[in-house]
């Protein structure tokens, strides 16, 4: 039975220009009525609605009325986002940022291997973007950690036009992006101990690594977290020829920033497409598919085999590899041995730790894998690590008094040593100082215990509930030993 | 009352290390006090663990209470009367709730976290903190709890190279069933929480945090939608980031809260006092024409009917009104464009002066 007076309906139509942002419609109690990515179509009664757009940091909303005398036209959203990389479409884009950084990816000014590139593109992203750039605090390091070049030494740059680069001809590997401090303090009030930071980069055989830094000139700083990075054929450069694929990568990675990462069918979509071209997007699309309720694992599958004929030996691919298999309870044994570099992302990096419990020697003992670990920051989306403190004779004596005032943290420790295989190759010469990042992390962990666990939890310790201090086996067993000589 | 609720309700205002803050320690005894509510959370007094602490001018930083020692202990006792209880009893793992509220200093390592900073805590020892997503991890897998309701009233700061304060627990991984979750969060990633000055706040009860303030509000009943009335993690979450945007909107960088919550899994807090579809709460607004309008205008509810006329030469006009988007258009005309923002207004959980005035 119908009504004589039916109510009035009409079809809420949205378009975004900028890619495939997220698209809200709540009618006027504020409940959320449809959501959709990069375009939103809903039939809604006559009444009074709210529209909200949101890219990364971006967001802005509009109120509309379906009403039987306005003629409600289609809207088309332009809302442009904060992106360190200059893509269309972002907030922080101009030509004369981007044309520079698409040449430069097509000279490289520096050689200093073969096999690889890694070219690093530092530009204005406040105000008009014309203020110059510095690049003093930047330093690129080798896969041993040695200084190989100061990125300040004769750049290719504009002053004028607020950008500097340099593209580096090298050998395939890992290496560390280093940020020197430039400043310390805290919005809290106290200044904070400000050490050197490095951040994981790969190059890939036959690919170009393009990381592009955004500098803040009101704050005079270069923002780590903002950083963006993309992978492309070095005889095509970087370039912005399919914006919709660079755009679908910065909103993906502004959703890794702020942990609100939702990736709908058509933004997964140009990620996995737009691999071939640039795997970050492979990879990133693979991460995103992991955080889904449903997993797809039989396309998972093939993004990896695909990343994997890409970019072999890629660790980032590797960690996505036991990333699925932890996800999927697969525990047999995956032959893979002695990653030595942590992948370019956090979510990666952790996975790999997390496995080098299930399988042993994931991680090689004494590498950057391995070490860094203790001094990774939880933060998000790229791995990076503070370089280590100097050793404090205060330190040393501090951690000697807690682990003396722990009862029973002796006979503990014997125990975890009784039960541990060591490799040949485990030199008693090498462990670390009391004051390495793994051995206060463990002596912590130990102590919260005590402190706050049950009464005989101490006394049922494993090697395997260290697996919390998010360490690796290798590095947690060193610790031990170092804490047992005291 | 809810038997298999339970609460670790913390707020700290004495920070010798960092800087003091004024309302912390009161919103969370007030949240306590809403806990405790039979027309609130209806919790037993024994399963509400208030940890708060009045130290004296001067006290050192070492000295400083309180401490995550106390906030671990308080969690882990509760953890295990629920698990020691769900052993016997397992049909009652659906009745366990746990809520755990923090306010005071905050940091954010990491985007998904807010990690409240102890008493402790200092510029050299930010690691004295209580970690919200390392607790959230636990419970999710450990799963004493069927419900997890966490509320953070803290700023997150990126703090760098701070490690995050977990809770050293053995983890058995159970699977008693899907837990249900709200994590509500006073800010956005990255961004500071406020207090508001003393002048600022007109009222005792104003005397809050933004975030706990909305909070409660949408508590006890604000937050309710539908006809039953009922608060529930989605309209509550819904109130208080908008909420929190409104009261905060004056402020060079608006505060914007998180609330993740699963919109097909509410967890319900209670029928709101008041509420319901006689009872929505109204409140007083005047609608403002300047000068630059005359003529009959009519007042629309969110169905776009007509709630109301009034003719602008008569002045300002004051209608009383429930939570909601409302809009002013010129009588028997499409659209109101020349009125300020169209016309649109919102109401949300105050009383508030509306300037429509046309736009020159």
């Amino acid at each position: 039975m119908s009504s004589s007076a039916e109510r009035y309906e009409a079809e809420v139509n949205v378009v975004s220009e900028n890619g495939p942002i997220r698209i809200e419609l709540f009618d006027h109690k504020f409940k959320r009525l449809a959501i959709g990515f990069g375009e939103l179509h809903q039939r809604v009664p006559e009444g009074l609605y709210i529209l909200r757009y949101t890219a990364g940091t971006a967001q802005s909303e509009e109120r509309i009325s379906v009403d039987p005398r306005e003629t409600l036209s289609p809207i088309t959203v332009d809302l442009p986002f904060p992106s360190s990389a200059p893509v269309t479409g972002s907030s922080t884009t101009h030509e004369f940022h981007h044309y520079p950084a698409s040449a430069l990816s097509h000279q490289p000014n520096k050689q200093l291997g073969m096999g690889g590139f890694l070219m690093i593109f530092v530009r204005t992203i406040d105000s008009d973007g014309r203020t110059p750039v510095a690049l003093d605090s930047l330093s690129l390091w080798d896969s041993q950690l040695r200084r190989i070049l100061n990125l300040d030494d004769q750049p290719v740059q504009n002053t004028a036009e607020g950008w500097a680069g340099q593209c580096i001809q090298l050998s395939p590997g890992g290496y560390a992006l280093q940020w020197s401090p430039t400043g310390t303090g805290s919005k809290m009030g106290e200044a904070t101990e400000v050490l050197p930071i490095n951040q994981s980069l790969w190059v890939a055989k036959d690919w170009m690594t393009v990381v592009f830094l955004g500098y803040n000139s009101a704050r005079g700083q270069l923002e780590r977290q903002s950083a963006s990075i993309h992978m492309v054929r070095p005889e095509m450069g970087f370039n912005d020829f399919e914006p919709k694929v660079n755009q679908a990568l910065e909103l993906v990675l502004g959703g890794l920033r702020t942990g609100n990462l939702v990736v709908p069918d058509n933004l997964l979509d140009l990620l996995l497409y737009g691999k071939f071209q640039n795997p970050m997007l492979g990879i990133v699309g693979a991460h995103a598919m992991l955080q889904r309720h449903q997993k797809d694992w039989p396309l998972f599958d093939i993004v990896l085999d695909n990343l994997e004929t890409l970019v072999p030996g890629d660790p980032d691919v590797i960690a996505l590899r036991l990333l699925g298999r932890h996800l999927r309870n697969d525990t047999s044994c995956t032959g893979i041995r002695y990653l030595c570099w942590p992948p370019m992302l956090y979510t990666g990096y952790r996975a790999l730790i997390a496995h080098d419990w299930v399988e042993n020697d994931i991680i090689k003992d004494g590498s950057i894998a391995e070490i860094s670990a203790a001094s990774l920051l939880p933060e998000s989306p790229w791995t990076c690590w503070l370089e280590k403190k100097t050793s404090s004779s205060f330190l040393q004596d501090l951690t000697r008094r807690m682990i003396a005032q722990i009862p029973g943290s002796r006979r503990v420790l014997q125990g975890i040593i009784n039960e541990l295989v060591l490799p040949d190759s485990f030199d008693f010469l090498k462990l670390p100082d009391v004051s390495d990042p793994a051995v206060q992390r463990v002596i912590r962990y130990i102590s919260d215990l005590q402190n706050t666990g049950d009464a005989g939890e101490l006394s049922k310790l494993s090697l395997d509930d260290f697996r919390q201090t998010g360490l690796p086996v290798a590095s947690v067993k060193k610790a031990i030993h170092t804490l047992f000589s005291l | 009352m809810n038997q298999w609720h339970f609460a670790v309700v913390v707020g700290i205002n004495k920070y010798p290390a960092i800087r003091d803050l004024k309302f912390a320690k009161g919103d969370a005894e007030e949240f306590a006090k809403w806990l405790q509510d039979p027309m609130g959370g209806a919790l037993l007094e024994d399963n509400i663990i208030t940890v708060v602490a009045d130290v004296p001018d001067g006290t050192s930083r070492e000295k400083a209470i309180p401490t995550r020692k106390e906030v671990v202990c308080a969690l882990r006792k509760f953890r295990d009367k629920v698990n020691d209880h769900i052993k016997e009893n397992p049909s009652d793992w659906e009745r366990t709730r746990l809520y755990f509220y923090v306010s005071g200093h905050g940091i954010a390592p990491e985007p998904r976290d807010a990690a409240l900073l102890m008493a402790d805590s200092g510029p050299e020892d930010y690691g004295e903190n209580v970690a919200c997503s390392l607790l959230l991890d636990f419970l999710l897998k450990n799963q004493p709890f069927h419900e997890l309701v966490i509320f953070a009233d803290c700023c997150r700061e990126r703090v760098t190279g701070a490690p995050l304060g977990g809770f050293p627990w053995t983890l058995t991984e159970r699977n008693n069933g899907q837990v249900l979750k709200i994590v509500g969060c006073a800010t956005y990633f990255g961004d500071l929480a406020y207090e508001p000055s003393e002048e600022e706040a007109k009222k005792p009860d104003e005397l809050r945090g933004y975030f706990t303030r909305a909070l409660l509000e949408g508590l006890r009943g604000n937050a309710s939608r539908n006809n039953e009335g009922f608060v529930d993690s989605n309209t509550l979450g819904q109130y208080v980031v908008r909420r929190v945007g409104e009261l905060t909107k004056h402020r060079a960088n608006k505060q914007v809260p998180t609330m993740d919550a699963d919109p097909g899994n509410p967890i319900i807090f209670g029928k709101a006092q008041g509420s319901g579809p006689q009872g929505a709460v109204k409140y007083q607004i005047r609608l403002k024409f300047g000068k630059k309008y005359d003529g009959i205008v009519e007042l629309r509810g969110g169905d776009n009917a007509i709630i109301a006329k009034h003719n602008t030469a008569e002045g300002d006009w004051v209608v009383e009104l429930s939570n909601g988007l409302y809009r002013v258009t010129p009588e028997n005309k499409a659209g109101a464009m020349d009125f300020r923002d169209k016309g649109f207004f919102e109401v949300l959980g105050d009383k508030i002066d509306v300037e429509l005035c046309r736009e020159i």
